[in-house]
C-alpha cells in the first residue's frame, strides 16, 4: 500500500520512541526485528549507509531483547546469519559472525521451541506450525554455504580442506529437509564441495 | 447518593451493562428501572458480587425476586444472572454458568410477559452470547453459531427499528464474534460481515453502549479483521484502514491495557511493512 520509502518514513516517526517504551521485551524484539528489515530495504533503495548501519543496530537490539525466548531468538539469529554472510567490507569477520549466528539458530530452533506459547513472535509467521523446522533447515543450508565461502578465504590447504569437510556436513544435514527446493540446493552444494575436496585431496 | 431523582443513583442502565462489570456508573443511570429501593438493592447486589460475596449478593437478589412488583422482576433476575456470570468467570464455576443461563432465560421470559421489548431483546442477546463469553465447549458447535446468529440478527433488527443505539452497538459487537470466530467454517463473506458489524459498533461508540475496555477490544478487533481482509483480497484500502485503527489505539492512554497497547504498536509496525 505504501512505497518502501513511505513505509520507512512512517515507521521512523512511529516506531523508534514507542519501541523504547515497551515493557514486554519479546514484543520489543519483534518490533525491532520488523523495523530493522524495513530499514535495510529502504537503505538499499536510498543508498544510505547510515540507515544500513542502523538496520544492523536494530537487529542486534532485537537479539538482545529476545533473550530467553528461544523461537524468536532463532528467527533473529537466522536473519543475522543472512545479513552478515553478505558483508563485503570485512569478508572474514562477516562469515565468522554468520557461522556463529546460524549455529545458534540451529541450536535454538528445536521442536520444543515451536511450542513455546502463542506469544508475540507468532505474529511474524501467523498460524504456521513448522516455523522452527523451517528455520533449522534454512540455517543448515546457509551454514553449508558460509563454510564453503570460508574455505575459499582459507590460506592453507589443510584449513581449506577442514572447512570444506565442515561445509559438506552442513549440506548433508540440510539435504534432509522437507522441501524439495532445499534438498536440491543442498545436494548441489554437496556435489560442488565434494568435487573441490577431491581436487584438493588428490593433489 | 440514593436520593431521588433516580439519575443520582449509582446504577447504570442494566440492559447494556457488560455482564461481568459491576462498576456503577452514575452517568448511565436510568429512571426506568423501578422504585429507588429496588435500584439501590440491585446496585448493592452487584457491588457485593464484584467483591466476591456471591452468596450475600445472591440472597439479596432472591429476596427481591419474590418481593418485586411484576414490572421490575425481569431486571432483578437479570442482576441475579450477572452475579452468576461474575462467579463463573472468576472461579471457573460450571454450576454458576448453568445458573446464569437459567436466570437470564427467566429474565427474558419475564420481560416478554410484561411487554418490556427493549429488555427482552437485551436479555435474549446475553442469553445467546453467554456460552461464547464464558468459553463453554458448546460455543464451538456450528449449530450454536447458526441459531445464535439468528437471535442476534433479530436483536439487531429490533434495536435498529426502535432506535436503541446502545443495544445496537453491543449486539453488533457480539455478532462480529459469531461471524468470525469459527475457523473451520470461516469465509471471506463471514469476514466482511464481521467487519460490517464492527463498523457499526465503532460508529455507535459515542452512544455510550460499550464499557471503555470493550471500546478498545472492538477497535483492536476491527483492525485485526481489516488486516485479515487485506490479505484475503490483497486490498490496500483494508490495510490502510487497519493501520489507521492500530495507529490511533497505539497512542491512546486510558483505558487500554499494556498488552492491548503492545498489540496495537506491533500491528502498526506490521501494517507499515506491507
Amino acid at each position: 500500500m505504501l512505497s518502501n520509502l513511505d513505509q520507512l518514513e512512517r515507521l521512523l516517526s512511529f516506531a523508534a520512541s514507542r519501541l523504547r517504551d515497551l515493557e514486554d521485551k519479546e514484543a520489543e524484539a519483534v518490533g525491532r526485528y520488523i523495523f530493522s528489515q524495513t530499514m535495510r530495504k529502504a537503505s538499499f533503495k536510498r543508498k544510505q549507509v547510515e540507515e544500513f548501519v542502523e538496520a544492523f543496530r536494530q537487529l542486534e537490539a532485537a537479539k538482545q531483547s529476545a533473550e530467553g525466548v528461544s523461537p524468536l531468538k532463532a528467527i533473529i539469529e537466522n536473519t543475522r546469519g543472512d545479513w552478515y554472510s553478505q558483508i563485503v567490507s570485512d569478508r572474514k569477520l562477516g562469515l565468522d559472525t554468520a557461522e556463529t549466528a546460524y549455529e545458534s539458530a540451529i541450536r535454538l530452533a528445536t521442536p520444543e521451541a515451536e511450542k513455546e506459547g502463542q506469544s508475540w513472535w507468532r505474529m511474524l509467521y501467523g498460524k504456521r506450525e513448522d516455523v522452527m523446522e523451517m528455520m533449522r533447515d534454512h540455517a543448515w543450508l546457509q551454514l553449508g554455504g558460509v563454510r564453503e565461502n570460508q574455505a575459499k578465504l582459507a590460506r592453507t590447504k589443510s584449513s581449506k580442506i577442514e572447512r570444506l569437510r565442515a561445509s559438506a556436513d552442513a549440506y548433508r544435514q540440510a539435504s534432509q529437509g522437507k522441501s524439495e527446493f532445499q534438498q536440491a540446493a543442498a545436494q548441489e552444494g554437496l556435489r560442488r564441495v565434494e568435487n573441490e575436496l577431491a581436487t584438493l585431496e588428490g593433489k | 447518593m440514593l436520593a431521588s431523582p433516580y439519575g443520582e443513583v449509582a446504577v447504570r442502565r442494566l440492559d447494556w451493562l457488560p455482564l461481568s462489570t459491576a462498576s456503577p456508573n452514575a452517568a448511565g443511570a436510568s429512571p426506568t428501572l423501578g422504585p429507588p429501593l429496588i435500584i439501590a438493592k440491585l446496585a448493592i447486589a452487584r457491588l457485593l458480587g464484584e467483591d466476591g460475596n456471591y452468596e450475600e449478593a445472591h440472597s439479596l437478589v432472591e429476596s427481591l425476586v419474590s418481593a418485586s412488583e411484576p414490572g421490575y422482576k425481569h431486571y432483578v433476575l437479570y442482576v441475579g444472572a450477572a452475579i452468576q456470570v461474575m462467579k463463573a468467570q472468576r472461579n471457573k464455576d460450571r454450576s454458576a454458568q448453568q445458573q446464569a443461563g437459567l436466570l437470564m432465560k427467566r429474565a427474558r421470559e419475564e420481560a416478554v410477559a410484561v411487554g418490556d421489548e427493549s429488555a427482552a431483546s437485551a436479555f435474549a442477546l446475553y442469553e445467546t452470547a453467554l456460552p461464547l463469553l464464558l468459553g463453554e465447549e458448546t460455543a464451538k458447535a456450528l449449530e450454536y453459531r447458526v441459531s445464535g446468529l439468528a437471535v442476534i440478527e433479530k436483536v439487531i433488527a429490533d434495536a435498529r427499528r426502535r432506535g436503541e443505539k446502545r443495544l445496537l452497538g453491543r449486539a453488533s459487537l457480539y455478532a462480529s464474534l459469531f461471524y468470525v470466530d469459527y475457523p473451520e467454517s470461516f469465509s471471506g463473506e463471514d469476514l466482511r460481515r464481521g467487519i460490517d458489524a464492527l463498523d457499526e459498533t465503532v460508529d455507535l461508540i459515542p452512544a455510550g453502549g460499550l464499557s471503555p475496555d470493550e471500546v478498545v477490544f472492538a477497535r483492536l478487533r476491527l483492525g485485526a479483521l481489516l488486516y485479515a481482509q487485506g490479505w484475503t483480497r490483497l486490498d490496500s484500502a483494508s490495510f490502510e484502514r487497519a493501520l489507521r485503527e492500530f495507529e490511533q489505539l497505539s497512542v491512546m492512554s486510558d483505558p487500554i491495557t499494556k498488552d492491548q497497547k503492545t498489540a496495537a504498536i506491533l500491528m502498526t509496525i506490521i501494517c507499515c511493512r506491507i
